[in-house]
């Protein structure tokens, strides 16, 4: 029952979006287990048969995908299943087919520069910031992804992990920085 | 309390428990909470307990201190007496919906859920992560922002990092703080 009102949440929310514009295009087969706030100027492209599902304890129960300029570009690939994820991007966020991300945190911007005046950080552009996360990855509870990071294909990244720096396939990573652990 | 007796019935908790910021607690699983434990504001969460199977048992023993803890629990999490909590995360699985882990690189038996013990009179600071396998000794203390995963800490450890680095005796720190004043 809880799969047909999801589903049904799904293609309501995806012709809401079209009509919205073509700033967000959603693929078929999208369940909606809670609510889905896609918000900002940018272009945001969701795979198909993906699943967005909700949990309480963090700072918000439900997946939140934020562009902040209209250059900004998030894809999700298909089959993904976005658990109370905070998504937030200026330039370009890409995530693959088959991946699992519970409770964590991904942004390609500091928002803000470590100098006094905390302005808009000058020297972040595309190539060094753009996330690209690979297919079949899967990111635990309470983890964050930083700007410039690229996961491999199969990696798994435990909860609790802060990624700062790119990740080669097929290793589980743990800790902050998130390195392969080796156990 | 009245309402999860009236309402929940897997859900037990033993008068007093005193709550100052919201607790909310959900899932088949049993919940057992003694006496004299109390819910307090902590970076303004409250407590927070999700069972995610009808077998999962989550305990607390008397006069513990749960300020923003939240608890997802599988198996078992069994929490000891006088524990003092902060923002933290209990978290006896690795991921909530394993069956969606297809990467080859983790070996199946690390998602299978294994229980977490704390002893009594522990403190798990702030942005902490206790997961799978997780056993903490009497009088320990976990550091803000440590990552506790298949690890033990003895009794009156200190464990700090993430990944967790070797835990110190608490009666080594305490003797160098004493000799540095």
């Amino acid at each position: 029952m809880k799969r047909y009102i999801a589903c049904l949440r799904g293609k309501l929310f995806a012709q809401w979006c079209a009509l919205r514009g073509h700033r967000i295009r959603i693929g078929p087969g999208l369940q909606l287990y809670c609510k889905l706030d896609i918000r900002g100027p940018g272009l945001v492209e969701i795979g198909s048969n993906c699943q967005v599902h909700s949990i309480w304890g963090g700072s918000k129960p439900y997946v939140t995908i934020y562009t902040h300029s209209p250059e900004s570009h998030i894809f999700i690939g298909d089959n993904a299943m976005l658990v109370a994820v905070r998504i937030s991007s200026r330039f370009s966020i890409r995530i693959g087919n088959d991946i699992l991300i519970e409770e964590a945190g991904i942004s390609d911007t500091d928002f803000h520069s470590i100098d006094r005046d905390r302005s808009m950080p000058l020297d972040e552009t595309t190539s060094k910031c753009a996330i690209q996360i690979g297919n079949r990855v899967a990111i635990g509870a309470k983890s964050f992804v930083c700007k410039g990071v690229n996961i491999g294909d199969d990696t798994v990244v435990a909860p609790g992990s802060i990624v700062t720096r790119s990740l080669p396939t097929g290793i589980f990573a743990l800790g902050n920085p998130a390195r392969s652990l080796a156990k | 309390m009245l309402y999860y007796r009236l309402a929940r019935p897997n859900v037990h908790i033993r008068f007093p428990f005193f709550v100052y910021q919201k607790v909310r607690i959900t899932g088949p699983g049993s919940v057992f909470i003694d006496r004299f434990c109390a819910v307090y504001p902590n970076l303004f969460e409250g407590l927070t307990i999700e069972t995610l199977t009808p077998t999962a048992k989550v305990s607390i023993g008397q006069n513990c201190a749960l300020g923003g803890l939240t608890i997802r629990c599988r198996d078992h999490v069994t929490l000891g007496e006088r524990c003092l909590t902060a923002n933290s995360l209990i978290q006896d699985c690795l991921f909530l919906h394993p069956g969606k882990v297809t990467s080859k690189s983790i070996d199946h038996l690390a998602l299978v859920p294994a229980p977490v013990k704390i002893g009594d009179n522990a403190w798990v600071a702030a942005q902490c992560c206790l997961l799978t396998g997780s056993r903490l000794g009497m009088d320990s203390v976990v550091a803000l922002g440590a990552n506790v995963y298949q690890d033990e800490v003895k009794e009156f450890h200190l464990a700090s990092g993430n990944p967790l680095g070797r835990p110190v005796p608490i009666s080594s720190v305490l003797r160098l703080t004493r000799l540095r004043s």
